[in-house]
């Protein structure tokens, strides 16, 4: 008797595992299409590598899914098109996204981070012989667009007093700090320094997470409305997006040459290379090492929030309403 | 009033234009090299040329966009002005009306425009030459009103002696009038249209010079924006010339006095 | 064709009130080459473009054969000649004629040709060229030959040879008088040159300014051809410049 129970236990439970084996092997039957569009231009940020080779290897095509490459003229109109439902999924930093979650409001979710630590950092010429941010006061420090909250956290992590230091607003430009117009000048780890020190300059970079400030990168983004209609359609792109990162990881210069027939033949190859291997070191953690890359926890984006929000850059809302990880199980 | 005697004269204005342009060429290249200016700062004009050259297909094929989208744009504009105009000067009741929203099309500042036409209508050529209509089409409108509300006194004394009814002053008076000053609003509208049509792909293009030079700048890839830039010049004085020339063909009756002496 | 003018009064309104002509009666008909000399000013323009239905008296009518100005031009009876020849520059000499015919056509009985008109004026060398490479004479030789096509009863010329040189004038102002000579209209000649028209005309009228009025009303009956050193040719000189000046120093006054 406690043998045939067992044996039926057995056949049961091998029946019921098998049905439940996931069908990431085989091709889905449906072929979709969709619209995905890097939120800048042509590079070798993480996200758009994983896409452009997804696209060169035929991972989107092994899925089934026949993706169009946009790319965004660079003034935020990739959100506004992935809010109206005319692109399915685009790339965002992960603070900027919180923000316009909150204000004016988009519709738009996290389905995977890339970026676990942000690139924001903060240089200045090795010349000046600043050493730490106090060595700041008594001089100027450059924003983009709005004065990053990460500054703020930073200033006073370091201890310095913000009182001293001349805050200005200076445009995309780094031959502002090459040409002595500004002493600390906001910059992408994994994109400026490339040109400063081609230049012939060498550079000291702060970054805020060495101070233990929060900070998260570029995040795969789509709207509420695409995420409850289609979801299959969301992780047939995830999947093989996300192997395409994890190619570029094994064979960056095979994904570089990819990147290229992206870019321009105005593109450095050298700087590709150089923004890929800055950004794939921020791609894995110990979270992400047990979940898979992409994996995105509530305490990161929480914590993310709350320096924002106490630097006044927005106002709260529930982080939950701002990623997912759903489409990476 | 023969055109052999304009010839030498005209070849010859061209030899000292490209003589000034070579001369302003070489100074800057000297500048460049003396101060062992940074190629990220401003470029040698011999490191301009040979990227141009070197990449002769890519700046080919952006120029072919943006020239088309920009003579596309002229036309519709030009034919939009010119229709526009007939009208208004055939039924005058409408003028004010349609003039104030004229000017109010024109004061709207296109850079703002061109966004939510690229939202609307995609990175496609269309939202370029929308804006390059509209930014072509106002210069037209007036000047043709004008030309055609410009007629010689004695004419109208003329024709209304001869019982013509408005249509055929319009028609055999108004429109040949109007003509040069078409012109004069195509030569400040051709180049416009290049204009029009580069900023509009600043806000959203899968290809021209614009975006190009957009590109470039933002790879801080200099002699690439450069190279763009020339290419527009370049462009610009083609047009006008080709603009000139068709004047002095057209317009016949007014001698070009720029030529004579 | 006979021409009636009566109680004819003209006011232009621009802000003020400015009169410009005042109590003109006048009457001629076909084959009569009336004159009207004034000083610039006096209202001569005003009264030729009233005749020609280019303006509307605001006092008194015009009468062509009983018909109103308006019919008349309807009725493409009054050919126009002023100052400036206004051929249309982008056409050449014989387009411009053609529209001109084209215009008149369903007005005239008798079919003068271009080529006609052309010879009458000496020009058909010049029927394939253009208005701007023609000197000021010949394109209002041109303008002439224009108004013989029409074969109107009546034409109304305002100070046709104004812009022209003195010799040009002269010329012109002999082959004028022939070419009245072919279709013998009703003439109405406006000029502030006395010499003309005494070479010309039947009739001289001599207006004061201000407002405008028929001062003098002299019938000139020298036969032609008139010659400046004929005595009668003097004394109406004469006479006409006295009253010129006499209507200057009132006016002064």
């Amino acid at each position: 008797m406690r043998r045939t129970v067992s044996l039926t236990f057995l056949i049961a439970a091998i029946l019921l595992l098998s049905s439940c084996r996931p069908q990431a092997v085989t091709t889905p039957p449906e072929q979709k299409q969709m619209v995905f569009m890097a939120g800048y231009k042509p590079q070798a940020n993480l996200p758009f590598v994983g896409v452009y080779v997804a696209q060169e290897k035929g991972f989107f095509e092994a899925e089934n899914l026949q993706v169009t490459i946009e790319h965004s003229p660079g003034s935020g109109q990739h959100l506004q098109l992935t809010a109206q439902g005319k692109v399915q999924v685009t790339t965002q930093d992960a603070g900027i996204l919180l923000k316009r979650r909150a204000d004016p409001g988009l519709p738009l979710v996290s389905i995977a981070l890339i970026g676990q630590r942000g690139q924001q950092a903060f240089a200045a010429l090795q010349s000046s012989q600043f050493k730490t941010p106090k060595d700041w006061e008594e001089h100027s420090v450059g924003f983009k667009g709005s004065p990053p909250p990460e500054l703020y956290a930073l200033v006073k992590a370091a201890g310095a007093d913000l009182t001293k230091m001349e805050i200005v607003n200076v445009g995309f430009d780094p031959r502002i700090l090459t040409e002595g117009k500004i002493d600390v000048y906001p910059v992408y780890k994994s994109n400026e320094p490339y040109l400063i020190e081609k230049w012939g300059y060498q550079l000291n970079l702060w970054d805020p997470a060495d101070f233990g400030i929060p900070t998260l990168g570029l995040t795969y983004v789509t709207s509420d409305e695409t995420l409850q209609k289609d979801p299959d359609l969301l992780q047939r792109f995830l999947r093989a997006a996300l192997k395409g990162i994890l190619y570029a990881q094994e064979n960056p210069q095979e994904a570089v040459d990819i990147v290229l027939k992206y870019t321009g033949p105005e593109t450095d190859r050298e700087h590709m290379l150089f923004m890929l291997q800055s950004e794939l070191k921020d791609l894995n953690t110990d979270v992400t090492d047990q979940n898979g890359i992409g994996w995105q926890t509530a305490e990161q984006w929480q914590a993310l929030m709350d320096i924002l929000v106490e630097y006044d850059s927005m106002t709260p809302i529930d982080v939950n309403t701002v990623f997912t990880n759903e489409l990476l199980r | 009033m023969s055109e052999s005697t304009n010839k030498p004269k005209s070849t010859r204005s061209l030899w000292i234009a490209i003589f000034i342009i070579l001369i302003f060429f070489m100074i800057w290249e000297a500048v460049v090299v003396l101060m062992n200016t940074p190629v990220y700062l401003l470029p040698a004009p011999s490191k301009i040329f040979t990227t141009l050259f070197t990449n002769g297909s890519f700046y080919a094929e952006a120029t072919a966009i943006t020239l088309s989208e920009a003579l596309a744009g002229l036309v519709i504009g030009v034919v939009a002005g010119v229709l526009l105009a007939s009208v208004l000067v055939l039924l005058p009741g409408l003028e004010d009306g349609v003039m104030t929203l004229a000017i109010f099309i024109k004061s709207t500042p296109l850079v703002a425009i061109a966004p939510l036409l690229t939202l609307w209508l995609g990175f496609g050529v269309l939202p370029k030459i929308i804006i390059t209509a509209l930014l072509t089409f106002f210069p037209v409108l007036v000047n043709i009103i004008s030309g055609m509300q410009r007629v010689d006194p004695a004419f109208l004394d003329l024709f209304r002696s001869w019982n013509a009814t408005r249509w055929e002053i319009f028609r055999y008076l108004r429109a040949p009038t109007a003509v040069p000053y078409g012109f004069t609003a195509l030569k400040i509208t051709a180049p416009l249209a290049l204009i029009g049509a580069v900023v509009a792909e600043w806000t959203g293009a899968s290809g021209g010079l614009g975006r190009v030079m957009w590109l470039a700048y933002s790879n801080l890839n200099l002699p690439f924006l450069f190279a763009a830039i020339f290419i527009l010049a370049f462009a610009g004085m083609l047009f006008y010339r080709v603009i000139v020339w068709l004047e002095t063909r057209i317009v016949f009756w007014q001698p070009n006095n720029i030529n004579h002496e | 064709m006979r021409i009636t003018i009566d109680t004819l009064s003209h006011t232009f309104y621009n802000g003020q009130a400015t009169p410009a002509l005042q109590n003109i009666h006048l009457s001629f008909e076909s084959g009569k080459f009336v004159a009207l000399i004034g000083s610039s000013g006096c209202g001569k323009s005003t009264l030729l473009r009233l005749m020609a239905n280019l303006i509307t008296p605001t006092l008194g009518s015009i009468h062509y054969n009983g018909h109103s100005s308006r019919q008349a031009v309807l009725d493409g009876q009054i050919a126009w000649l002023s100052q400036s020849p206004a051929l249309l520059p982008w056409l050449n000499v014989e387009k411009n004629l053609a529209l001109a015919q084209k215009f008149t056509q369903s007005n005239s009985p008798s079919r003068l040709s271009i080529g006609d008109a052309l010879a009458l004026v000496g020009l058909t060398a010049a029927s394939q060229q253009y208005p701007f490479t023609l000197s000021g004479g010949m394109q209002q030789r041109l303008a002439l030959a224009r108004v013989l096509l029409q074969h109107a009863p009546v034409w109304l010329m305002d100070e046709p040879f104004a812009a022209l040189d003195e010799l040009t004038r002269e010329k012109l102002t002999e082959e004028l008088w022939q070419i009245w000579q072919v279709q013998m209209p009703a003439v109405f000649w406006v000029t502030h040159n006395i010499y003309e028209a005494i070479k010309l005309a039947d009739r001289i009228l001599v207006f004061s300014p201000q407002p405008g009025q028929i001062a003098a009303d002299f019938q000139v009956e020298m036969p032609y051809p008139r010659h400046e050193d004929q005595v009668q040719f003097q004394n109406l000189l004469g006479q006409i410049r006295l009253i010129l000046q006499q209507k200057e120093l009132e006016q002064h006054v």
